[in-house]
């Protein structure tokens, strides 16, 4: 069987390729009608051909990738309940989210020993309600994701302040069992309009801040959480591009570490009408926090067939060879290495300013959010970025009300910093 | 802890590749079109979103096409039952009842398929028959075919020259017609992803070779046909079966020797209805000229997700491409097989070839349609 392919037909090459394309454009012009420019500055191609191939080398992945669905404690029993359910669907993680300490021994009835990992999602910061927690659960697997960074750029305010933030963070990590205590909730910056490199810069300059306080030692207690929009492709290379980043930067404090990564669907994107629409957007976002490789992939609604979705999805690629998927594919290396690059370069610019923290309280990391977030506010409300059903193709949905929520704007008391706002680029025309 | 210095830190880039297979530098819109039938694909040419009608009442199909085309649908697949008795499809045993289904929708603007589990031919009749009383110029019809090999059994006692038959007739009659799309008839407990390919192929060359051997030629055959893909869980089986499937059909075609580089591009239509958008991505990028589904779910992929900014996109990927090469020389190794053991009507088990296949004219069944002959008796034309 030598040469079964290329017996008969020739292979080309991209220059063949593009000169194909010019040809049947008869004239119109190739770079205006046939380039994807992107917010992040990457150009999208419309073909990629090996002979221009390039890749970094992104850290290995296994196929161990958990699935998760969120639940929001209001009442214990009723937590308990919808965690129940949804492990009884086949999820194998559950992420609990909270405003105030809860009943421990509530929540967690009939949920211990039973193979399910816990992440919790707190608004708020106990040392004493944090080690009781890590008590009962001291035989599971368990990711506290406390983040002081986090909750001081998404409310503008520290828990406390800055020095008992840290030694209540300091003791958490001395004391308490479970392997991953921080998080680096990157999320918040999708959710207000970052793009796609912007992210991954700030989720890597916001855990310097935590790796130059604690030290290199703490990199394998991290884990990282985005929000993943529907751009396909580049969601996919967000999620590599951060694990060779961050592997990159954790070098430089001697150590070896693989990023643990907890994806969510993005609240920006989402739209009040049309239920399918809903499912069908959050079902692409799914799939590329699996491709990409992400640790655990969590559903964030309460919608029955985003879960049924999220839990077939499972099954199916649990049999394939992501590792392979992704490897070698042109398109998606291509811009993994783009966005790897330009990522890194913010990076070093916000660390060379003195650091996220620095560049927080000086308004600048708002600013070019804010910056990227009004472009994108344009692109939509010119129809030049499309959510379907809600700026364009309206009348075909039917009516919903899948989100009420226009942002995470609350009334909060005076800041000591701006905070960054979550919002959805379709509220607002929601409200005429 | 003092800050450290990360103004040398860089990226290092590589321009090898762990894995090489010796078709990824085939480029598409051009022969074989593994990588896709068009140079530029969906940047040039969206998805065609099929609309699937198929209530039984030839009234209520009418009135749900009419609301569905101010929705954006495009295109249209009939499926329709010549017999009350029949599973599902609109039950059409006249003229009149054809002409019910078709009344006041703008068949110039749409493309229209046509579907049963009934004779095709008897369907296809009435169809013109109904369209020409319609007033409707022939000329305009953007019409497509969709052919199981089944729809070619009238009894045990002989089955009909589909194929030829409307190729045939089109080529008179009907300019803008588009394809003929084979789905592949397989053994029973046979299906997998390569016996599907490997018996679309034994089926579509066949065929072939019956046209030829009546007078036709390769290029008045080959782009009219297309192929009706069936789209499983897998996603990337299913993207790497698309791929397979376009450079298997170029392989076999080039035996014809054609003159067209058109005769070698393979259409491939998902013909499932799809809400899921797994399964339409699967469709999407596996490149692929159309799919049955919810308008809205195509809508938001093809605006929201950027994935129809390049064409191919999965190429390169280690676990496509190799299985991409499993599929295509396992497929051919079978295709040959199925070729060397009598044929697709052979290995199939229906005891049909060419001695009891009579020869049906389209344009008889017409005539007899326009004058209203009952379904039986049209079906042994």
């Amino acid at each position: 069987m030598s040469n079964f392919f290329t017996n008969e037909f020739q292979p080309s090459s991209s220059a063949a390729w593009k000169q194909k394309i010019q040809f049947e454009l008869d004239g119109a012009d190739y770079n205006q009608t046939l380039l994807t420019k992107t917010n992040e500055g990457i150009t999208i191609k419309p073909f990629y051909h090996s002979d221009s191939f390039e890749k970094i080398q992104v850290p290995i992945i296994d196929n161990t990738f958990k699935i998760c669905q969120s639940v929001t404690i209001l009442n214990e029993e009723t937590a308990n309940n919808e965690a129940v359910k949804a492990i009884n669907k086949g999820v194998n993680t559950i992420q609990f989210k909270a405003a105030k300490p809860f009943s421990v021994k509530t929540v967690f009835q009939n949920l211990l020993h039973k193979n399910v990992e816990f992440h919790f999602s707190f608004s708020f910061l106990s040392e004493t309600f944090l080690q009781d927690l890590c008590k009962t659960l001291n035989t599971e697997i368990v990711y506290l994701n406390i983040d002081i960074i986090g909750n001081l750029a998404k409310t503008g305010n520290w828990y406390s302040n800055l020095t008992t933030d840290f030694n209540t963070l300091e003791n958490i990590l001395k004391t308490a069992k479970p392997n991953f205590v921080i998080s680096v909730n990157s999320e918040i910056y999708q959710n207000a309009g970052a793009n796609s490199i912007q992210q991954i810069a700030y989720a890597l300059a916001h855990a310097n801040e935590y790796l130059n306080k604690f030290g290199g030692n703490i990199a394998a207690k991290i884990q990282f959480k985005f929000a993943l929009g529907s751009n396909y492709f580049f969601e996919i290379a967000k999620i590599r591009a951060f694990r060779y980043l961050y592997q990159l930067i954790c070098e430089q404090y001697n150590t070896n570490c693989s990023a643990q990564v907890f994806v969510e669907p993005s609240f920006r994107n989402k739209t009040s009408d049309s239920y399918n629409n809903h499912v069908q957007r959050v079902s692409t976002e799914f799939m590329s926090g699996i491709i990409g490789g992400a640790n655990t992939i969590s559903n964030n609604s309460n919608n029955k067939s985003c879960l049924q979705n999220l839990v077939s999805l499972k099954e199916e690629f649990l049999k394939n060879n992501i590792q392979e998927i992704t490897e070698g594919n042109y398109y998606i290396e291509s811009l993994t290495k783009q966005i790897a690059e330009k990522a890194l370069d913010i990076f070093k610019e916000i660390e060379k300013s003195g650091g996220f923290l620095h560049q927080l309280k000086e308004g600048i990391i708002q600013r070019k959010i804010a910056e990227n977030a009004k472009k994108e506010q344009n692109q939509f409300n010119t129809g030049e970025l499309i959510l379907v059903g809600s700026n364009k193709f309206k009348n075909n949905v039917e009516k919903a009300t899948m989100f009420k929520e226009t942002s995470t704007l609350k009334n909060y008391r005076q800041t000591l910093i701006i905070p960054i706002i979550a919002k959805r680029l379709a509220a607002k025309l929601e409200q005429k | 802890m003092k800050r450290k210095d990360f103004s040398a830190l860089s990226i290092q880039t590589q321009n090898e590749k762990i894995s090489y297979f010796e078709h990824e530098d085939f480029i598409a819109g051009t022969a074989p079109f593994l990588r896709g039938i068009d140079a530029t694909m969906f940047l040039k040419k969206p998805l065609i979103t099929q609309l699937l009608v198929n209530f039984s009442s030839p009234e209520k199909s009418n009135t749900f096409i009419k609301e569905h085309i101010s929705l954006g649908y495009k295109a249209v697949i009939l499926d329709i039952k010549t017999f009350p008795e029949a599973t599902s499809g609109i039950l059409i045993e006249s003229v009149d009842d054809m002409k019910l289904l078709l009344r006041e929708i703008p068949l110039k603007e749409l493309s229209i398929t046509l579907t049963t589990k009934n004779a095709i031919l008897t369907v296809l009749s009435l169809f013109i028959a109904a369209t020409k009383q319609l007033g409707i110029v022939q000329e305009s019809l953007t019409l497509s075919i969709n052919y199981n090999y089944k729809n070619a059994i009238i009894n045990t006692e002989f089955h009909q020259n589909i194929i030829e038959s409307i190729l045939k007739y089109s080529k008179k009659h009907l300019p803008n017609f588009n394809t003929i799309s084979i789905s592949a008839t397989l053994p029973k407990n046979k299906k997998t992803v390569e016996t599907e390919l490997a018996y679309f192929l034994a089926e579509t060359y066949e065929n072939i070779t019956n046209c030829i051997s009546k007078g036709m030629t390769i290029d008045s055959i080959a782009p009219k046909i297309s192929f009706n893909c069936s789209i499983e869980d897998n996603h990337f089986l299913e993207i790497s079966k698309m791929r397979a499937a376009r450079f298997l059909w170029a392989k076999m075609i080039n035996q014809f020797n054609p003159k067209q580089q058109q005769s070698l591009a393979l259409k491939i239509h998902a013909l499932q209805n799809f809400n899921n958008s797994h399964k339409v991505l699967s469709v999407f990028l596996g490149d692929a000229q159309s799919v049955i589904s919810n308008i809205n779910t195509v809508l938001l992929i093809e605006n929201e997700t950027a994935i129809t900014k390049t064409v191919d996109s999965w190429a390169g990927s280690t676990f496509v491409e190799k299985t991409t090469e499993e599929i295509s020389k396992n497929m051919w190794a079978l295709f040959n097989e199925l070729l060397n053991n009598g044929g697709f009507s052979k290995n199939i088990n229906l005891t049909l070839n060419t001695e009891n296949q009579k020869e049906f004219s389209l344009e008889l069944m017409i005539e007899a349609a326009e004058k209203n002959a009952a379904i039986n008796e049209l079906n042994s034309f």
